[in-house]
């Protein structure tokens, strides 16, 4: 999974579990109608470390969300999320702990 | 230390061979008379010290930015020398002609380790426990991990290995306390896991000793691995240091992989 891209739909379905979280968007096709997405996170477990919980994703389902991150090799409707943004503009990004250390 | 854990061993010897009895051994520890040995308390919770990826979450909340981060001290090896611990080496020594293997499991740990696909870590992977509870006769670690939230329970009553029992992931322990230091042997293991994220592989005859005792308020935790079958000699790895958390034991969310096949790369979260 090497291409950044980014996606904005509507966040249909959270799933809070192991090894990695998963989140699900149906996204405007090119062409027309709607196709689901699936973008992988990070572990639950690092989540609940760093003061995330399911609920701070689940909120959101139903609403427009726009994710960040890496799009799977294969062109698939699949990735890896790096940054949620909610439609009331609060986000969640991964970042390195060197960011985190210069703020 | 502030909680000092006062263990009647020979009272309970003593009354071991009475059932019975046994069930007054609280009223015969406060007999002042008998020998008593006392030992630090590791009873409490521990930090999270399981491998987890790195990084830092960046948080917008009605338009102010806050980053936290994730203590891994528990599970790197300590940076300072921690006092009571054995020497250490960097990797264990495989003979010759298991070498290869070690470095192809490596190499290929992205599709071979089992962990990765909600596999038990076993011991030692599994790391020191979420929270210790420690009792006159057994001690009880308590884990909080992917595969499912396994438990330990080590009798420190002088008991063999059990005879009996089939091999696991975890394996048959046995604890006891040299000076200050809590050393739990364990035995009879599955051969499915690695002692290591190394590609460290093992046979059904690995021994593992783990140690544990109090530095200030922190857990030292350092583990000795030996397998005759496949390394040259027993490895004692870098002992870690643990801190104490209030965070209370969670139950683990199900554990389900099934996009591992998208991996591009054979090193996990490209840790090499």
């Amino acid at each position: 999974m090497t291409k950044k891209f980014t996606l904005t739909g509507t966040l249909t379905e959270v799933e809070w579990v192991n090894p990695h979280i998963a989140v699900y968007i149906d996204a405007k096709k090119e062409g027309g109608g709607v196709e689901n997405w699936k973008f992988e996170s990070a572990p639950p477990s690092w989540l609940r470390r760093v003061g995330v919980n399911s609920a701070d994703f689940k909120k959101a389902i139903g609403q427009t969300v726009t994710v960040e991150g890496n799009r799977a090799k294969d062109g698939s409707t699949y990735g890896f999320l790096q940054k949620i943004t909610f439609a009331d503009g609060n986000s969640l990004e991964m970042v390195s702990p060197q960011l985190a250390n210069t703020h | 230390m502030t909680h000092r854990f006062v263990c009647a061993f020979a009272a309970v010897i003593l009354l071991a061979a009475s059932a019975a009895a046994q069930q007054n051994s609280t009223a015969v520890t406060s007999n002042a008379s008998i020998a008593i040995a006392v030992h630090p308390d590791l009873s409490g919770n521990w930090a999270y010290s399981i491998a987890l990826p790195g990084g830092a979450l960046k948080k917008v909340e009605n338009g102010s930015t806050t980053y936290a981060t994730l203590d891994l001290s528990g599970r790197m090896p300590a940076k300072t020398a921690v006092p009571g611990a054995l020497p250490y080496t960097p990797a264990p020594s495989y003979k010759p002609e298991y070498q290869e293997k070690v470095k192809y499991l490596l190499d290929h740990e992205a599709k071979l380790d089992k962990v990765f696909f909600c596999g038990k870590p076993g011991v030692p992977r599994i790391s020191s426990p979420r929270q210790i509870i420690q009792l006159p006769t057994e001690t009880i670690f308590l884990y909080e991990d992917a595969s499912g939230d396994p438990y330990r329970i080590v009798p420190t009553d002088g008991r063999p290995h059990r005879a009996d029992a089939d091999p696991s992931y975890y394996g048959d322990s046995i604890g006891h306390w040299e000076g200050e230091t809590f050393v739990v042997e364990s035995t009879n293991f599955v051969e499915d896991t690695w002692f290591g994220e190394g590609g460290y592989f093992h046979t059904s005859a690995m021994r593992v000793i783990e140690r544990f005792w109090k530095v200030g308020d922190n857990l030292a935790y350092q583990i000795t691995v030996d397998d005759p079958n496949v390394l040259t000699a027993p490895w004692t790895e870098a002992p870690r240091v643990i801190k104490p958390s209030n965070v209370p034991l969670e139950e683990s969310p199900e554990c389900i992989e099934d996009d591992a096949h998208r991996m591009d790369n054979l090193d996990h979260h490209l840790q090499r």
